[in-house]
């Protein structure tokens, strides 16, 4: 029980320290239209790209493959 | 490997799968919610769902961890996971768009790779819940 406990919790906590981690606060995006803007996913979807996610809206500047999406 | 090692190391991989996703989408819980009542599908019970999803999934974290809670675990991860994989399936052949919903590092994935990717979790449960049951007899 001991053991099996240890095994699970130790995965339970990589994946706590790894969630956290890579969250990154603010972050730099490019828009559809060009424009650099900065701040967290969440600001750059309601303020820029608020609707359904039908198209790439915003590109992650610092690794290009995280997408905020838009309508 | 002994049987009871498998089943500590398939019960591992589906822990850290539920935490990381549930803390990821509590931790960019707004982007989550939006996301969740753009779908089509749940639209009107997006509010429920974007709190039930991430809070399931940590219970079913926690019934896993324990030994006399495990199969229950791996009962509910079978069925969370085949919910979730029927969902991916009806939005990419019935819904007119497709959002994005996904926790951490998953929204990377497209939608057909995210299929995949469930299929092999639940085989992986398939297979944990069938050692226990084995085990058990």
């Amino acid at each position: 029980m001991k053991k099996t406990l240890s095994i699970t919790f130790i995965a339970a906590l990589l994946a706590v320290g790894t969630a956290f981690a890579s969250k990154r606060d603010l972050t730099t995006w490019v828009l559809w239209d060009g424009t650099i803007k900065t701040g967290t996913a969440g600001d750059i979807k309601w303020l820029y790209c608020y609707g359904a996610n039908a198209q790439v809206c915003a590109v992650d500047v610092n690794n290009g493959y995280n997408f905020v999406f838009m309508p | 490997m002994p049987t009871k090692r498998l089943i500590e190391i398939i019960s591992a991989l589906l822990i850290f799968l539920f935490v990381y996703t549930s803390i990821s989408k509590l931790i960019d819980y707004t982007v989550f919610s939006t996301q969740l009542s753009q779908s089509p599908f749940i639209t009107q019970y997006a509010n429920i769902v974007s709190w039930a999803l991430p809070s399931g999934e940590l219970l079913i974290a926690g019934l896993l961890m324990g030994n006399k809670t495990r199969l229950t675990g791996l009962y509910a991860s079978f069925f969370l996971l085949c919910l979730f994989t029927v969902y991916l399936t009806a939005m990419l052949r019935y819904s007119p768009y497709i959002p994005c919903s996904c926790g951490g590092v998953l929204q990377h994935l497209s939608w057909q790779a995210h299929i995949i990717f469930n299929a092999a979790f639940i085989i992986l449960t398939t297979i944990g819940v069938l050692l226990h049951v084995k085990k058990q007899r």
